[in-house]
């Protein structure tokens, strides 16, 4: 090295390297602090996004043994809430139940109702990590009046409340209590308090009771009335009336029971029935859970009564054919007036006499 | 001599070099926050999904079985049981929340509100909830919507509901 040394090879001074020193050290300091920052962050996501994902799939498993489940229901527990499915298929019945357990939301299943208290019970974690599992059931009736369980603001707008029915009835099982597990359309709202994110679920049992009693009614065309005037028929389920008179025109029922002559203009007469008698009877037939044919039926009776004036004259309301000297058949209405029967029987008596004037019945 | 390149870096350049990190790594922490609230983006869409559900839900639980009253009249029974107009009115709106258990903005556990309507359409028995919620709390103004659509099951007859069922007198077959 012959030849003086430049500048630029005579290397950093001392306030050069000091500032530099300082700068990598901060810069060092910061790149230190960023990456810290991002592995917590990492890691907090991963917490997070397990948590979410547990309870994803919670939820998902919650909803998919109601969709198969026959009840589902809010077991008795004295060691906080759980939930708990039955289960019937073609492999037998089965129960599910969820609850929480040292912090975690488990799962068990059995053949037979579950104490969620009982240590025994073996189960396994679905969340790893829960702040506590509430369970709420709801009649279909009061989901009306239904409330989102964060918010409180009522959500059951949509809802006609006259339009709800709610059903519970006996599933045939006894819970660990002894008392009837019962289903039906029942609401269970489970919510689980966990990290990230408070999740509910509504459930309902997608194996829904319906058991209606469907009554075959052989209504005579919809025209004779089960539940008339008759009370032996009552509660039954009407199937026939057997009844082979036609009231409108035969005089089988109204027999003269007195007659007379009255003169008419010209010098001749005509016939005058003072009196006359009615009698006979007709037969229902029921079936039900007691099959029944009832039959009904009236003593002769003498009309008018003894010492009614009788006008006699051709407008009278006796009914008399006077070309055919006979007794005319009287109505349903007169005839039960006749009898003292109520209006309603003499709309059965009516119905049974359309129905068999009718060309389309066989009977 | 030596040549320039071989000087090394000069301290206005490791200067600059040295600014430019620091402004990335600053950029980098303010990005920190929206980095996680968008990787948690889906927990406030999933809420609004379960809110969803459940609102239908509650519906196909209002609407399993037809009332008695409406099916008494073997006339009548076609038309109440043909859809379900009488346990649905044709709109509501609700609002409904999410509880996160941490501050999304800074700060502690936080409700987020979800607006809620809901819809029914009878000729298509169809019940259809949408959901309007802010995927990300923090940032005012955007709102993303989810809706669910449910084609209800044909209702029920609830059990031991008494059904006169007219038939062909015997007599005439």
């Amino acid at each position: 090295m012959s030849e003086a040394v430049q500048t630029n090879e005579a290397g950093f001074t001392l306030i050069e390297v000091v500032l530099a020193s300082a700068l990598f050290a901060f810069v060092a300091l910061a790149g230190f602090e960023v990456v810290r920052a991002l592995g917590g962050s990492s890691v907090l996501i991963a917490q997070r996004a397990r948590a979410a994902a547990q309870l994803r799939v919670a939820a998902g498993e919650l909803r998919s043994a109601a969709l198969s489940a026959t009840a589902v229901w809010q077991p008795p527990s004295t060691c906080g809430d759980a939930v708990e499915f039955l289960q019937r298929d073609a492999g037998g019945t089965s129960f599910v139940l969820y609850f929480a357990r040292a912090s975690a939301l488990v799962r068990a299943r059995a053949p037979g109702p579950m104490n969620p208290c009982d240590p025994a019970l073996a189960a396994q974690p679905i969340v790893a990590t829960i702040a506590r599992l509430s369970v709420r059931r709801f009649t279909a009736t009061a989901l009306a009046a239904h409330t989102d369980p964060v918010s409180g603001n009522p959500d059951g707008g949509i809802l006609v409340p006259a339009g709800v029915s709610a059903v519970s009835v006996d599933a045939h099982v006894a819970d660990i209590d002894g008392s009837a597990i019962r289903t039906g359309n029942d609401v269970v709202e489970v919510t689980l308090d966990a990290d990230p994110v408070r999740t509910t679920v509504d459930l309902l049992a997608g194996n829904r009771p319906s058991a209606y009693t469907q009554t075959l009614a052989y209504a005579c065309d919809g025209r004779c009335e089960a539940n008339g005037p008759f009370p032996e028929i009552r509660n039954g389920a009407f199937s026939d009336c057997a009844v082979t008179i036609d009231f409108a025109q035969s005089p089988a029922y109204y027999v003269p029971a007195a007659y007379g002559y009255a003169p008419v203009a010209g010098g001749g007469a005509r016939i005058v029935v003072t009196a006359y008698s009615v009698a006979g009877g007709y037969v229902f037939a029921f079936d039900g859970p007691a099959p029944v044919t009832a039959e009904r039926a009236w003593p002769p009776a003498l009309w008018p009564p003894a010492g009614s004036p009788l006008a006699g004259t051709i407008a009278d309301a006796y009914p008399v054919d006077y070309a055919a000297n006979a007794v005319l058949a009287r109505g349903p209405a007169q005839l039960a007036a006749d009898l003292g029967e109520p209006a309603a029987f003499a709309a059965g008596l009516q119905a049974c006499a359309d129905m068999h004037a009718d060309p389309t019945y066989g009977g | 001599m030596a040549e320039r390149g071989e000087a090394g870096f000069g301290l206005l350049e490791l200067v600059v070099c040295v600014g430019l990190l620091v402004l990335g790594s600053v950029l980098a922490l303010a990005a920190l926050p929206a980095l996680v609230r968008g990787s948690q983006t889906g927990v406030i869409r999933d809420a609004a999904t379960d809110v969803a559900r459940n609102a239908i839900e509650r519906a196909r639980a209002a609407a399993a079985y037809v009332p008695p009253q409406a099916v008494a009249d073997p006339a009548a029974r076609a038309a109440a049981t043909a859809g379900h107009a009488w346990a649905f009115v044709p709109a509501a709106a609700d609002v409904a929340a999410v509880h996160l258990e941490r501050g999304w903005c800074g700060g502690s556990a936080t409700d987020v509100a979800l607006h809620v309507a809901t819809t029914y359409d009878a000729p298509s028995d169809t019940l259809t909830v949408t959901v309007a919620y802010p995927p990300d709390p923090c940032l005012p103004g955007t709102i993303a919507t989810l809706a669910l659509a449910a084609q209800l099951a044909p209702p029920a007859y609830a059990p031991q509901t008494a059904l006169d069922a007219p038939v062909a007198d015997p007599a005439v077959q």
